[in-house]
């Protein structure tokens, strides 16, 4: 799989060799992309900044076991900082407030045509849309806020059975399209 | 579980990568990717197919207190690469997609209530808690002795417990917080 990201796996290979000059500018490099992830999931700073924290206390301990052929450097840092923000929701059994809905929120950016959002973006928008509303709604609270079945179903109103075999529909649905 | 399904792998790789599975069940499937590429590029896939969603996120800048923060955890850790040490050796597992994923599930400091008296019972309840593990075997008798140890871990289905280290550190509100900071060594 190719790597768009360049310089970043290079940044990764001396942070696995012990260097925190080259640690320090990935994290430089990342961290706002990073702590806006967790930002989006955990809804508070300070649970974030502790969220940020523990990530890169992991990705300095395991930089050597990072494998370009299995992704990006950005998708392995995004995969962690999202597992690291769910587990920290979880543990502490709180979600925050005044979150916006997601489909919404994709809208707005859709709406004003924001520059930063490409064809990958793009293709995903419509595959998105091809899908029944709430179906899309749940994949959307998952993986941009992720709740868990239980609590996409509480929020959707519907039994968490459904939950769990529309998400799988639609997950389907999905690659179908997106691979089309 | 039948993992090498392909229908069930590419379901578990999406569960996985949307971020609703169980973390117990994670944890169990990281290992399971870090040693298996067919799965561990199912997981790559999903990744990358979601991956767009979080250009929908602005950019925050975190407080230099993050970054001092960190400094100061990795400050006496840097790894040496060469010399492994046997343990760390045997590691080969901790690799690929889910490798710094495992670390980043051990890593999440953990906290608890904790009695001086009865801090490895404390601690006990602590990791049976968490999911990473079935109970703690062995652990500092004192709160004094709270540091940088090695605990012995046991592992639930397994028959012996392993050991790791972890970050014991006593808070100025009484609670303990256990920070995993070194997978469990494998059994002999």
């Amino acid at each position: 799989m190719p790597n768009n990201d360049s310089p970043l796996p290079e940044l990764v290979r001396r942070t696995a060799a012990g260097d925190k000059i080259a640690f320090s500018a990935l994290y430089q490099a990342t961290s706002p992309k990073l702590f806006g992830v967790a930002l989006r999931i955990s809804g508070r700073k300070e649970i974030a900044e502790e969220v940020l924290q523990e990530a890169f206390v992991a990705v300095w301990a395991r930089a050597k076991d990072y494998d370009a052929v299995r992704g990006s450097v950005m998708t392995w840092l995004v995969t962690i900082v999202r597992h690291c923000a769910i587990d920290q929701l979880r543990h502490q059994q709180s979600r925050p407030e005044g979150h916006s809905v997601p489909e919404e929120l994709l809208s707005s950016f859709i709406a004003i045509g924001r520059s930063d959002l490409g064809a990958e973006m793009r293709a995903l928008q419509r595959c998105l849309d091809e899908l029944d509303p709430q179906p899309r709604q749940a994949v959307l609270l998952a993986y941009l806020y992720g709740l868990t079945r239980d609590e996409i179903a509480a929020r959707l109103a519907v039994p968490v059975g459904t939950v769990k075999s529309s998400l799988w529909r639609s997950l389907e649905r999905l690659q179908r399209c997106l691979e089309s | 579980m039948r993992y090498d399904r392909p229908v069930l792998g590419n379901r578990l790789a999406a569960d996985y990568v949307l971020g609703i599975m169980p973390r117990r069940a994670r944890c169990r499937f990281e290992q399971v990717i870090a040693r298996d590429a067919t799965l561990a590029s199912l997981v790559a896939g999903w990744a990358e197919r979601l991956k767009p969603l979080d250009t929908t996120t602005d950019d925050e800048m975190p407080p230099a207190r993050v970054w001092r923060a960190i400094e100061r955890r990795i400050g006496g850790t840097a790894p040496v690469p060469a010399a492994p040490r046997p343990w760390i050796g045997a590691l080969a597992l901790w690799r690929g997609v889910g490798a710094a994923a495992i670390a980043a599930c051990a890593a999440v400091a953990l906290y608890i209530a904790v009695n001086p008296v009865a801090l490895p019972k404390a601690v006990a309840e602590l990791a049976d808690r968490t999911g990473l593990a079935g109970w703690i075997e062995a652990a500092p008798p004192r709160v004094a002795d709270v540091g940088l140890s090695v605990v012995q871990l046991g592992v639930a289905g397994r028959e012996r417990p392993r050991w790791l280290r972890a970050a014991l550190l006593l808070t100025a509100d009484g609670r303990l917080a256990v920070t995993v900071v070194e997978p469990p060594a494998p059994t002999h």
